[in-house]
């Protein structure tokens, strides 16, 4: 077995140092890291402080959160609402999207307590998903929950927890996010992910100094090398 | 030439061995005949038998980097039976073969049939191929798979290919009048090798996607690091708002984003648990870094010395190098300011200057004597650039008065002053990809590049 090639901290420190990046693209980079993870403010106020422009419509950034904030208030007929001004389309292309949303309002009709109107509701639902198993199979699970009395206590508490909510507006964020040819990982994210990933495949083959998730933050690349 | 190779297969690397750029002249068997600048090969032999058999290799291996690698044959001419073999072979093997008999693999025209270092060989496509078809050869060495490409179209893909059985382009010949004609990346291939490529780095990506969950609080460590270290001040300060970093507790209701907010606070990272009081230090020090590098800007240097001694009193101490740097920019403001006279104030300077330099560091620097003759040459134009046609202002010295002297200073300074701090001196952003560019190079070197040799670096940063 070949002896695995060594590069000293002072050789890659080297090698770091000849590498530059410019203040143009690492504020493009920052500026990518708020807009997508909706931090309008911090946005518009990072374009007046540095000149960098943000490569999306920042109005509908807010319309984006005021989207999500609906939904995990419970409150999907607004959220519906919004969607369908921000985007008329975005339900014709996504029509599972838009049963996701609706199996949520049935969800917080049931959690309200008003029976009747919820069982009156899952009808229509169930008229709208005719013929679709897989959607079926997801309503039938719901309907479950009116054989419940203590609904948190059930098998199926997850569908009362917030945690239902936030799975919903994480699929809507990510459907608008999509049409509008966003991503929705930040380009510092991706890059950060690879970057671990290739550093664990050149592990294999020579020992050097790595980067690990504490250092990061502060830069200072205080190496660890794992003994093998 | 090269350099529609290296397009298509996204390398970076300047000095790395070449890529297969012709047939070789002198690693072939006797009846291939080469001509077009090496690229056309003319079968000479009889092809009475398989002793007739001949082969020829490219003038170069598939390199340790490529990831992976593509090239195609056309058939020029079928000759009498249309027995060629199109392939791949190890490094001096034996010429007298067709492809895959021996130490090599090869897909024969005449039968379809695939052999991989073994005279019998097994039924790969049916139909083979003939005068007029396109092949072309895909060894993947991530996968160490290789697949054959007729007209365009992708064959099946086969596993477990040595790369060292496999390392050279190589055609071979077997009845009379065959000719072929090849391209290494001379022109734009038949087949949609880009669409293949990203094929593959697609599905890493999504191993990468499993294996590595968001890890938001790292970010938002990463950029507030980022912030603090370029002293964006406003931004930071909206920033601390808008995430609602102080907030002990949040309602779902007036969450701006999911619960990830509160895991943003992970106390492993740097800044993301930060009081309120350690916050404002920060905010402090940021401010007094950012008046700093406005004196220095300015040319206020006397102001930017105070400043610093008051946010680090050992400054002098600490940075000799830095301090008298300072000094000779003092100097020359002084100079500039003074408009062309010398008084004995700035003489005297000039002496401290240079006892300061002979005393604290030991040798004396060719620009301390630029520094000092602008005694002789006191003369710029009033504020920025030189007028050379001044009688009492020098080219040499000129050079002294430019902007980017005072901003390679401030620079200078505003590093130090955040590692004083314990702060990374420049962007983590900055360092994190300087240390993806270096691991890429790295990997490279290392012999077997494998995903980040598919990886365009400038093009995943946004970089045009």
């Amino acid at each position: 077995m070949t002896q695995k090639k060594r590069i000293t901290e002072e050789k890659w420190e080297q090698l770091l140092n000849e590498q530059v990046v410019s203040d143009k693209d690492l504020n493009r980079l920052v500026m990518n890291y708020l807009v997508t993870e909706g931090f309008k403010e911090a946005a518009e106020e990072f374009q007046k402080e540095t000149g960098t422009l943000p490569e999306v419509d920042l109005e509908e950034l807010s319309s984006r959160r005021e989207i999500r904030q609906s939904i995990n208030e419970g409150n999907i007929q607004k959220s519906v609402e919004l969607i369908n001004e921000l985007d008329p389309e975005l339900f014709d292309n996504n029509p599972n999207l838009y049963f996701h949303l609706q199996k949520q309002k049935l969800i917080e009709l049931i959690k309200s307590g008003n029976q009747q109107i919820a069982l009156e509701f899952a009808q229509e639902l169930g008229q709208l998903c005719e013929g679709n198993e897989e959607l079926l199979n997801e309503l039938d699970e719901v309907m479950a929950l009116f054989t419940f009395d203590k609904l948190d206590n059930s098998p199926l508490s997850f569908l009362v927890d917030n945690s239902q909510r936030q799975s919903v507006s994480r699929e809507v964020n990510s459907s608008i996010l999509s049409t509008q040819k966003q991503e929705d990982e930040s380009k510092i994210e991706q890059i950060l992910k690879t970057l671990f990933y290739c550093q664990e495949e050149l592990d294999k083959k020579i020992k050097f100094p790595k980067l690990t998730k504490e250092n990061l933050p502060t830069g200072n690349l205080v190496f660890s090398e794992e003994k093998k | 030439m090269d350099f529609l190779m290296k397009k298509e297969f996204d390398l970076q690397c300047l000095d790395c061995p070449p890529l297969p750029s012709c047939w070789n002249y002198y690693d072939r068997d006797s009846f291939c005949d080469i001509k077009n600048q090496g690229l056309t090969v003319f079968y000479r032999g009889n092809g009475q038998s398989d002793e007739e058999a001949s082969s020829i290799r490219s003038d170069f291996q598939i390199p340790y980097y490529c990831s992976i690698y593509y090239y195609e044959v056309e058939i020029i001419n079928s000759g009498e039976y249309g027995y060629i073999g199109i392939g791949l072979s190890q490094e001096q093997s034996n010429l007298k073969n067709l492809p895959g008999w021996e130490n090599s693999i090869g897909f024969h025209g005449d039968d379809g049939d695939l052999y991989y270092c073994s005279g019998e060989g097994y039924s790969y496509h049916q139909d083979g191929y003939t005068e007029g078809d396109v092949i072309g050869v895909c060894y993947n060495l991530m996968k160490q798979t290789i697949f054959f490409v007729k007209n365009g179209e992708k064959l099946k893909e086969i596993r477990n290919i040595k790369y060292h059985k496999c390392s050279y382009p190589t055609v071979g010949f077997r009845s009379k009048g065959e000719v072929i004609h090849a391209n290494f990346g001379q022109k734009k291939f038949r087949y949609d090798l880009q669409s293949y490529i990203d094929e593959q780095k697609r599905q890493i990506q999504e191993q990468i996607a499993k294996k590595y969950i968001s890890d938001k609080s790292l970010l938002f460590s990463l950029v507030l690091s980022h912030l603090i270290c370029q002293g964006n001040e406003k931004t930071l300060k909206i920033l601390l708002k808008e995430s609602e970093f102080f907030s002990t507790t949040t309602t779902t209701t007036k969450m701006t984003k999911e619960s990830e907010l509160i895991s943003k606070k992970n106390p492993n990272y740097p800044f993301t648990s930060l009081s309120k009081e350690k916050m404002d230090y920060i905010f402090k020090r940021m401010k007094q870094r950012k008046k700093i590098k406005n004196n220095i800007l300015e040319g206020n240097i006397e102001c930017a010395k105070i400043k610093i001694l008051k946010y680090c009193k050992d400054f002098q101490k600490k940075d000799k190098a830095l301090w008298y740097e300072l000094k000779k920019q003092e100097f020359i403001e002084l100079i500039r300011n003074g408009k062309g006279s010398i008084d004995q104030q700035i003489l005297q300077f000039g002496r401290e200057l240079f006892q300061y330099s002979e005393n604290e560091l030991n040798n004396t620097d060719r620009d301390l004597w630029d520094v000092l003759s602008l005694v002789l040459y006191p003369n710029t134009s009033s504020s920025s650039s030189s007028s050379p046609s001044s009688s009492s202002s020098s080219p040499l010295t000129n050079h002294l008065f430019e902007n980017q002297r005072r901003e390679k200073l401030s620079n200078l300074i505003q590093q130090s002053l955040l590692t004083i701090d314990q702060l990374s001196s420049t962007s983590p952003i900055n360092k994190m990809i300087s240390y993806f560019a270096n691991l890429k190079n790295q990997s490279i070197k290392s012999n077997k590049v494998g995903f980040i040799g598919l990886l365009n670096i400038k093009k995943i940063i946004g970089i045009k």
